[in-house]
């Protein structure tokens, strides 16, 4: 088990060098000049020159990637060239929310979805399977920023509990306040802020998780172990939450971690239009700005946030799977 | 079913509770559609980060609602006879957020800071002419100038004086001090920045004992986040096709006025068919301003006319106007011996909804005369690069914002050798007089005479197709009062110490 | 084709193409005024129904909503085909040689993948599209790009499953060439996952699509596709929602299609679940 585990971390360094390459090139070789942007319309041009050989950028590329390279290996992620802050800094203050809004999207796919897909399947051929199919159809049908704001302009300013924009408390504080003093006012402020905007990020998950928990329910019961549990006299519920549920969550476990770094990045337009600060609409700032170091730090640290997450999920299959052993 | 009752009732309350915490009387909430990049004068070239600056800090004079220069930290300033030396009087008994007292030092070090060329501040050029600054006494201090600059005042309302105690500190950026009406308490980048009233404020004790800016990027999200009362107030980025129904509504107060920017169409003048100044006259003609104006900007606004705005005495009314006319184009066309279909132009624009929206107008206006115009909408990084670095364009669409003075409005953008020149536009007879425009002071009948003069070339040659003025468009409720809308977006809450909110 | 047809979700998915492939074939014919024609006058008119001048309404430049509709279903079929055919080809041929050559070639492809997949795909499309530059064919290959992972790991995997069937086994032992046996035998039995995830793709594609173009890197004007409408629209939401309800609902519709038609597939495919 360890030595999988240390094996998978060890694989992790090509990868994240060759993503590191890979956005050191996009960055520097598109159009656009962080100078320029940074010294704005009454930038002269002894001052454009002077800070490109303060910043390197006058060097040539492979050896700009190595600084960039040593530098990142001692864990400096370089300063924010517009607002001359560490852009360690800059990511891990806006971590927080973009982790919360993945994770509380995952769980309302997967609470949503499960459901709808073991109904569907169930039922299957009824009017239910159908419905339900299309519930979740509809959630991968829908562009997320127009869902977002069909659900600010139709949900949020009727219900008042649901406030507009931005993030206030938050959900994991929040439940460890619970816990441990029993109040729920943390938990709730988190929840009120973070339901909207994660729905239209997990709507479309939903859909993913119904569809593959359907399929792959109905190929579950259609094995012998099902047949003979059945055949046993065992009720139609328990056969399917206990024996065939479990093994039919492995390929959901999968596209749930698959689908955890789509989430990462991808939450760039719902954090734009809910206000909601997080490290996509850091990272697609940074990239009209043209701050390098943001942009190559902030890919980083997603790429590392991913695999980690993958490794997890990885490892998660031996708990719903005793059968399957790492070592 | 009991046990079931009183979660219920459980839950109910604490949703009370939350709920409450939403409206908060002592707290004034101002939406805002950008983050500040930061907070240190020197380093800002940005309006957002402005808006907050100037809150927490203050220039020595200051544009009031009306666009003249008032006193703010300097009570008084002249020019000396030879228009060589700048001298401020500087208010007396203003204290900074510690308590320490403002003094000409204070003034001294930041201009210091700002002109020594090792610290790259983006608006050193703004300065350029100033060659040294003395400390007469703790309350007087003069700029001496290499060469007379006119409009120097304008340019010193511009930036915000920083306290020398504080300002070599490594985060002032984050953290800074000010003798402005409030001081800043904490800063969630991308959310939210909360300050405080500073009650030993010269101008008086604030009247809203908190203050939030809140970053809604999404205009849509910020007008719902306004109607659903989550923000009491914001200028700018109001939904144009929203206005209407909040001007009707009672419960909110739409305040308007004329901006200080506008929208532009920038010629190549150096390549291809623009070259020719009758078929850049002609696409003048083919720019529907009143239709732009009035249905894709709802009545935000006004047709462009010139480079200067409206409200600065020295526009020029008299100047050629290109109504919206394809029949005149095609006549320019023909004279220029243009036929249809014999010109090509590629027009670039970034993402800005209006700008895409305008670029699509003209396209199909353009068309019509047998104009193939392609357009091409790039990410800002990529657009930015492409008009300032290169000239590979024939047209692009831009604005321009804050031109508080003739100088600023002209001689970057149409000086032969002005630094935002984009499209190398030359003529011999303007550069003199720009050049001799900021010499003469900007209150007597010559400089007016002088930059009507420049506005009319201008306008005639079209370096620029101008198409709309921008107008500021200000939103809050009703139960917000003593607030006027600014011409000038950055200085929108410079008087904020005197709104109330009667809740 | 029988079973195609007595799949519901199927049948469903291939009507809905169907009737979208019809239109944006004929889009030109029968649109029922000319989609760029702009007024500027006659914008935000509210829909007219059936009987009016415009059914739909007009939108923010006062052009007929309808029959920007129908020509944008060109855009987005074109966007939606394109892309997942340069995924499809890629992802393919990536896949096949991974599984069927195995070893250290396996081990690059999948690395090389791993590398994408780990990348925010949002992010990655939109860093594309930066460099290259925005319009259509950027976007189709920003889009292509993004997808190729999904593809290359289906086929992979099914190549895999097939390598040691018999008839693999004896077509080498029959001496064919690994080229014949790769294309010829393994790929022609792998179709069906991999069409499954390519109807599948074709959905997303559209969507991803209008993401770009709300961020204002998709369609250049004058070529109009739903996503620009969408986010072009989205300005006048409350006070005159039908400019982007209408696009709206044609994407979900087409997206719906394409899904249908996935599903159909997939449970025809699965000989398990044919019977049942």
């Amino acid at each position: 088990m360890y030595r999988y585990i240390i094996r998978r971390l060890i694989q992790m360094v090509p990868l994240l060098i060759g993503i590191s390459i890979l956005v050191f090139l996009l960055v520097h070789l598109s159009p656009g000049d962080p100078i320029r942007m940074l010294l704005g319309e009454d930038a002269t041009e002894e001052d454009v020159e002077r800070l490109n050989a303060i910043y390197g950028f006058d060097l040539p590329l492979h050896i700009q990637y190595f600084r960039w390279l040593s530098n990142a290996l001692r864990g400096n992620l370089g300063v924010s060239i517009r607002q001359g802050i560490p852009v360690t800094t800059l990511i891990f203050e806006r971590m927080g929310a973009t982790l919360e809004l993945a994770i509380v999207s995952v769980i309302i796919a997967i609470l949503l979805g499960i459901p709808l897909g073991i109904v569907a399947a169930v039922k299957r051929g009824s009017v239910w399977d159908y419905l339900s199919m299309i519930v979740a159809l509809l959630g991968v049908s829908t562009p997320s920023f127009w869902l977002a704001l069909m659900l600010l302009s139709h949900v949020a300013l009727k219900v008042e509990f649901l406030p507009m924009f931005g993030r206030d408390g938050s959900v994991f504080k929040g439940l460890w306040i619970l816990v441990t003093q029993f109040r729920a006012d943390e938990l709730l402020t988190g929840l009120r802020y973070v339901l909207l905007p994660a729905f239209s990020i997990g709507a479309s998950m939903m859909a993913i998780i119904t569809r593959l928990t359907r399929s792959s329910l109905l190929e579950v019961l259609g094995k012998d172990y099902i047949r003979t549990a059945r055949a046993k006299g065992l009720g139609d519920r328990i056969v399917v939450l206990k024996h065939a549920l479990r093994n039919a969550l492995l390929p959901v476990i999968t596209i749930v971690g698959i689908q955890f770094g789509a989430m990462l990045g991808g939450a760039v337009v719902t954090e734009t239009v809910f206000a909601w600060p997080g490290v996509g609409r850091l990272i697609v700032n940074a990239i009209s700005q043209r701050d390098f170091p943001i942009i190559q730090g902030g890919v980083l640290m997603m790429a590392i946030i991913f695999t980690m997450v993958n490794l997890a999920v990885d490892l998660s299959y031996a708990l719903v799977n005793p059968r399957i052993r790492y070592d | 079913m009991r046990r079931q009752l009183s979660w219920l009732l459980v839950v109910a309350l604490m949703l009370g509770l939350t709920s409450m915490a939403l409206a908060q009387s002592d707290t004034l909430v101002i939406g805002s559609g950008a983050e500040a990049i930061g907070l240190d004068p020197r380093l800002e070239t940005d309006v957002p980060s402005f808006e907050r600056i100037n809150v927490i800090m203050e220039p020595l004079v200051k544009f009031d609602v009306d666009m003249n220069l008032v006193p703010c930290l300097a009570t008084d300033w002249s020019f000396s006879d030879d228009a060589l030396t700048l001298t401020f009087q500087l208010r007396e008994g203003v204290t900074w957020h510690d308590g320490e007292p403002f003094t000409a030092a204070d003034v001294k070090y930041t201009f210091d800071w700002v002109l020594d060329p090792a610290n790259a501040a983006p608006n050193r050029g703004l300065y350029a002419d100033v060659d040294k600054i003395e400390v007469v006494d703790d309350n007087v201090v003069s700029f001496h100038l290499s060469k007379p600059y006119s409009f120097l005042l304008n340019n010193i309302a511009r930036i915000s004086v920083v306290p020398k105690h504080h300002g070599d500190r490594e985060d002032f950026r984050q953290k800074p001090i000010g003798t402005g009406p409030y001081s800043l308490v904490s800063w969630t980048r991308d959310d939210r920045m909360v300050l405080k009233a500073n009650d030993n404020y010269w101008g008086g004790k604030p009247k809203m004992p908190n203050l939030v800016f809140r970053t809604i990027p999404e205009d849509s999200t910020r007008l719902l986040a306004f109607e659903a009362g989550e923000i009491d107030i914001f200028q700018g980025g109001v939904v144009p096709h929203e206005i209407q129904r909040l001007e009707e509504d009672a419960r909110y107060v739409v305040q308007r006025a004329p901006g200080t920017g506008y929208n532009y169409l920038g010629f190549n003048t150096k390549v291809g068919a623009l070259s020719n100044v009758r078929v850049r006259q002609a696409m003048s003609h083919l720019i529907n301003r009143e239709g732009i104006v009035s249905r894709i900007l709802n009545g935000i606004g006004s047709p462009g006319i010139g480079p200067i705005p409206k409200a600065l005495p020295w526009f020029n009314p008299d100047v050629p106007r290109y109504e919206y006319s394809p029949d005149k184009a095609e006549a320019l066309l023909k004279e220029a011996g243009y036929g249809p279909g014999d010109i090509k132009l590629r027009l670039f624009t970034n993402e800005n909804p209006t700008r895409m929206r305008i670029a699509e107008i003209l396209q199909f206006e353009a068309q019509r005369v047998g104009i193939e115009v392609e357009v091409f909408i790039e990410e800002w990084g990529a657009y930015l690069s492409r008009i300032q670095e290169t000239d590979d364009f024939d047209i692009f669409i831009l604005g321009w914002s804050g031109q508080l003075d003739p100088d600023r409005a002209m001689i970057r953008q149409f000086h032969t050798d002005g630094a935002n020149n984009y499209g190398k536009y030359s003529n011999k007879h303007l550069d003199t007089l720009l050049d001799h425009g900021r010499t003469i002071p900007p209150d007597s009948q010559e400089s007016i005479d002088i930059y009507g003069l420049a506005q009319e070339i201008v306008v005639r040659e079209v370096p620029y197709g101008f198409i709309n003025y921008a107008e500021e468009v200000g939103l809050h409720h009703t139960y917000i009062k003593n607030w006027t809308v600014h011409p000038y977006a950055a200085g929108a809450w410079q008087d904020v110490h005197l709104m109330v909110k009667e809740k | 084709m029988k079973q195609l047809l007595r799949s519901k979700s199927a049948l469903t998915g291939l009507i809905i193409i169907g009737i979208l492939i019809f239109v944006a074939i004929f889009a030109d014919r029968i649109v029922p005024k000319d989609p760029y024609e702009m007024d500027i006058w006659e914008s935000f008119r509210p829909p007219e129904g059936l009987r009016g001048e415009y059914i739909l309404g007009t939108d923010d430049m006062g052009r007929d909503v309808l029959s920007r509709i129908i020509m944008g279903s060109r855009v987005s079929l074109l966007v939606a085909a394109v892309a997942t055919g340069v995924s499809l080809f890629f992802g393919v041929t990536l896949g096949a040689v991974a599984g069927y050559v195995g070893g250290t070639t396996d081990a690059i492809i999948m690395r090389l993948m791993d590398l994408i997949l780990a990348f925010p795909s949002v992010l990655l499309a939109i860093a594309i599209v930066a460099a290259l530059g925005p319009g259509v064919a950027n976007a189709m290959l920003a889009i292509a790009i993004v997808r190729i992972p999904a593809m290359v790991r289906v086929t992979r995997s099914t190549v895999l499953n097939l390598k040691e069937e018999e008839f693999v086994v004896a077509g080498k032992a029959l001496g064919l060439s690994h080229t014949r046996i790769l294309f010829r035998h393994i790929l022609i039995n792998c179709y069906a996952p991999i069409l499954v995830v390519a109807t599948l793709n074709m959905g997303t594609a559209i969507t991803v699509e209008a993401t770009l173009s709300f961020l204002g890197l998709g369609a250049q004007p004058p070529t109009i596709s739903w996503g620009r409408m969408l986010a072009l629209g989205r300005d006048a939401i409350r006070s005159a929602p039908y400019i982007t309800l209408f696009p709206g609902l044609a994407i979900v519709f087409t997206v719906l299609g394409f899904n249908f038609l996935g599903d159909g597939l997939r449970d025809i495919s699965d000989p398990q679940l044919r019977g049942r």
